[in-house]
């Protein structure tokens, strides 16, 4: 049990140090962008690697938001129940979520295979498949992380566009 | 189920919706064919995805999208390699029958393939010459293999985009010289940000319905080749309405203030060094195979002696 | 059966399932029943890196948490407040002009509420503005700004848009445009309300101090150039939304945290990812969405419901008036962006069915949304409002039903003259 919450937490640290790895890299890669727009030239991979880094940036992001319970949603009724009826609508949604997850995993695993079969590229030598990856592995550990709500005290936590410390 | 970019209102649609009707008279309604055009369902690599996945049974492509199916579809699209379009109508007796042909293992069939028409360089800047040329900043479409190795080998390096962030680049100055027919220059609103053309065929770019070979096969032989039939007609039509296009819009294109010019001999020569460096590195890089291309040497020094 | 789901998703909904839980299992469920393999859904997600100006978002968000953690919230205050805080309910319209840049930038309304109104509240009681009035305020400013370049919102409908094959297309570039004379309008109106209720200024107060002005202009000197090069970029068509967002997102950085160090490089990480979450979660929405809508698209569900609408209303009017209502209420029951994305495929082709044009639809269908953002009772910016300046939600209902209104009769203004939106365009 306690291995378990020790590569819980270790899974938490590598979502969050790639998320802000993400977030950086991609302003790093829009700064390189800029130069090569105003003096010409740059790799004909830098446009790709941007919008590939946007899916990954953009699924990660989810990933914790998932984690932390704070994705986008209608919050007006979860928030008068209390007690054991709270307790069994917050199992309720979980569940719900864990399942659309799961399915959202293996139906993204089915293109991964499909695309690893088509062996097409992104740019010069990165076949496609390996961008497409992220899907399976993100939509899996987000129907664990939504698992990983069950039995937590029920919380409102504040949607992200509004957290500020 | 058939997927395009083409907008709807287009030539294009108006004669696939026109291939639909005619396939549902002759197959008695067992046939119906249903066309999501303008890109709903998605960019190419999407549409192929879904055929795949058998949400769609087909789509209409450039055959610049469909390299990943059938490598020999880059031929028409080599730089600098036909002088005029009778030369590519006799080419293409030969070549066509041979593309579709080399579909047959991708899985897909290849309904009809139409001509687009010629691709011309068009500039915001003079580019009468080569040296003209290189000091401006090219437009390659994303993925366009061949055209980003033609304008390495001029040594100019090209900016890739997607077609439909063009205009607003011409317009912002991110590119200033870019490829396409003059029915495209006009269609996607080039014209307006352009100033010059140069009178020399670039490549020449075909359109190709392909089917899903399993969809296919559900039909009875009579339906397929209905099916087949029709849309074959169709692209015939669209064939000749994309060529009477072709020279109506040269007239536009002067309306707008474009200077249409013919390059020196010794400019076009150097162009045509360029296609050939170009098909040498692709030939080298695995990117089109022997074959095709000697089959497309020997159409075309066959339609030369004509 | 359908019904028995929709009922089932509807308590889903209520409970607090993630919206984007709720849209892909509509989609699951509607291409499952279409007999599909499922992976579609998986192509269709897989599309948000396929599109160039989603680039943009990530960017744009980045930018946008680090001004708000930087001082630029306050420069900002004390720059329009030397500028027009002299004129007769100056202060007020200062705060209105603040807002509406400040969420134009940003592209969270809940944000500006926040960021900003922790410096304008304040700042109204002090000039002596009833309470009443400056809650009020800072809770409708947060609908303002949504119409101007370059708000998210505004980008994730051209992108949802572009997905319907619409005729004329739209373009993105077109919306910043179309929205300019619709969002001056909003701010118009309310300046004018805020002038009626400004308090009594004495007359030495009401002259511009050239000196404080220097000094504001001065404090804000690195601030200043980037609404001028954005906007100006944009408007002038001399730059592309993805290009002014990695322009504004490098330029914030700079300034921020190299050239001002008001963001430690310590904490760098932390707003990153805090803002990458966000941008997670709007995306993911939106990617859902494309499969959703592609269901849609492919079961030719918005033809049968145009179908459905032209049967039973037959005037335009009538339609426009049902379809304000009608986003005012999703406005008011989603949060901005999944009513975005859900919404704009449904009606989008009932709206051209009725022969709008589909930018002008843009700016409409937003400007309702907007202002459902503070309807009461369940929007958003009221309980974000309540909860940050400490008021009882019913307090803060009162106090914003004049703007409210104010807003909502401008709303009925884009929506029935499409000239306000369609002027600045070439059509
Ligand atoms: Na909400
Ligand atoms: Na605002």
């Amino acid at each position: 049990m306690r291995a378990l919450g020790i590569l819980a937490r270790g899974v938490a640290r590598v979502e969050d140090v790639l998320l802000a790895s993400l977030g950086l890299g991609l302003l790093a890669a829009a700064a390189a962008q800029l130069v090569f727009r105003l003096f010409g030239g740059g790799p004909v991979w830098l446009d790709p690697l941007m919008r590939s880094a946007t899916l990954w940036l953009a699924l990660i992001g989810a990933l914790v938001a998932t984690r932390e319970n704070r994705q986008l949603q209608i919050d007006i009724l979860s928030r008068h129940l209390t007690g054991w009826l709270g307790h069994v609508a917050r199992t309720v949604v979980v569940l719900f979520t864990a399942a659309v997850c799961a399915l959202l995993a293996h139906a993204s695993w089915t293109l991964v295979l499909l695309e690893r079969e088509g062996n097409t590229e992104i740019f010069a030598g990165v076949p496609n498949w390996w961008a497409l990856a992220i899907l399976p592995v993100v939509f899996g550990l987000m129907c664990l992380h939504a698992l990983g709500q069950i039995g937590r005290p029920l919380q409102h936590e504040p949607l992200p566009g509004t957290v500020l410390p | 189920k058939i997927a395009t970019l083409a907008p709807e209102g287009s030539n294009w649609m108006r004669e696939m919706r026109a291939a639909g009707d005619a396939v549902k008279t002759s197959t008695e309604g067992r046939v119906e064919l249903k066309f999501f055009p303008g890109g709903v369902m998605g960019n190419s690599d999407t549409v192929l995805r879904k055929i795949k996945l058998g949400q769609l049974n087909g789509g209409a492509f450039a055959s610049t999208e469909l390299t990943t199916a059938n490598q020999d579809v880059a031929v028409y699209g080599l730089p600098f390699t036909f002088a005029n379009l009778e030369e590519v109508r006799r080419v293409r007796q030969v070549l066509d029958p041979k593309i579709k042909a080399g579909f047959e293992h991708s899985g897909f069939v290849a309904a009809a393939i139409t001509g687009g028409g010629f691709i011309y360089m068009m500039s915001s800047k003079p580019i009468a010459t080569q040296e003209q040329v290189r000091a401006t900043k090219v437009w390659v479409p994303e993925g366009d293999v061949v055209g980003r190795i033609a304008f390495e080998e001029l040594g100019a390096p090209s900016v890739q985009l997607a077609l439909g962030d063009v205009y607003t680049s011409l317009q912002t100055g991110l590119v200033e010289t870019v490829g396409n027919t003059t029915t495209g220059a006009i269609a996607f609103q080039w014209a307006t940000k352009l100033k010059m053309m140069v009178d020399l065929p670039v490549s020449y770019t075909v359109g190709i319905l392909v089917l899903d070979q399993k969809s296919l096969a559900k039909l009875t032989p009579e339906d397929q080749a209905a099916v087949l039939a029709g849309i074959e007609e169709a692209f015939a039509r669209l064939e000749i309405s994309n060529a009477a296009d072709d020279l109506a819009t040269r007239e536009t294109l002067r309306n707008e203030g474009i200077e249409i010019v013919v390059p020196a001999e010794s400019e076009a020569a150097a162009w045509r060094d360029v296609g050939r460096r170009t098909v040498e590195r692709m030939q080298k890089e695995g990117l089109i195979s022997a074959e095709i291309l000697a089959a497309l040497n020997q159409a075309k020094s066959a339609a030369g002696s004509h | 059966m359908i019904w028995l789901i929709a009922l089932g998703l509807l308590l889903l909904a209520f409970l607090g399932a993630p919206f984007f839980a709720l849209i892909a299992a509509i989609a699951l469920l509607g291409f499952n029943a279409q007999g599909y393999d499922l992976a579609i859904v998986a192509v269709e997600i897989n599309r948000l890196g396929e599109m160039p100006v989603l680039v943009a978002i990530p960017l744009f968000t980045l930018a946008g948490y680090l001004l708000s953690e930087s001082e630029a919230p306050k420069r900002l205050v004390r720059l329009t407040q030397a500028l027009v805080g002299w004129l007769p309910g100056g202060l007020a319209i200062v705060a209105l002009v603040a807002s509406a840049l400040f969420t134009a930038l940003t592209g969270a309304s809940g944000v500006t509420i926040v960021a900003l109104g922790a410096v304008l509240f304040p700042a109204l009681i002090q000039g002596r503005y009833s309470e009443r009035f400056g809650l009020g305020l800072v809770t409708a400013s947060g609908s303002l700004g949504l119409l101007f370049a370059p708000s998210l919102p505004l980008i994730i409908y051209g992108v949802v848009a572009q997905q319907l094959n619409t005729t004329p297309q739209v373009s993105v570039e077109d919306l910043f445009l179309a929205g300019i004379i619709p969002g001056l309008l909003m701010l118009l109106v309310l300046s004018v309300y805020a002038i009626t209720q400004s308090p009594h200024i004495p007359p030495e107060q009401r002259r511009f101090d050239w000196r404080a002005a220097r000094a504001a202009i001065l404090d804000a000197r690195w601030e200043l150039p980037l609404p001028v090069l954005v906007l100006g970029g944009i408007y002038s068509g001399r730059i592309a939304p993805s290009e002014a967002a990695a322009l504004t997102a490098v330029y914030v950085f700079l300034v921020t945290v190299v050239i001002r160090r008001e963001i430690a490089l310590k904490r760098l990480p932390q707003i990153v990812r805090e803002a990458m979450m966000l941008v997670g979660g709007i995306l993911l929405i939106l990617g859902t969405a494309f499969a959703l809508t592609n269901y849609l698209i492919d079961a030719e569900i918005p033809t049968q419901l145009f179908a459905w609408v032209q049967a039973h209303v037959h005037q335009k009017w009538l339609f426009l008036l049902a379809l304000n209502l009608f986003l005012l209420f999703f406005g008011m029951l989603l949060e901005g962006y999944p009513a975005i994305v859900v919404l704009t495929p449904l009606v989008l082709p009932i709206a051209t069915g009725y022969g709008m044009d589909p930018v002008h639809f843009g700016i409409l269908f937003l400007a309702n949304l907007q202002i459902g953002l503070f309807l009461a009772p369940l929007g958003m910016n009221l309980f974000i409002a309540s909860y940050r300046f400490k008021r009882p939600v019913t307090e803060v209902i009162r106090a914003s039903w004049p703007f409210f209104l104010l807003l909502f009769a401008c709303a009925l203004a884009i929506t029935y003259i499409p000239w306000l939106s369609l002027v600045l365009l070439d059509r």
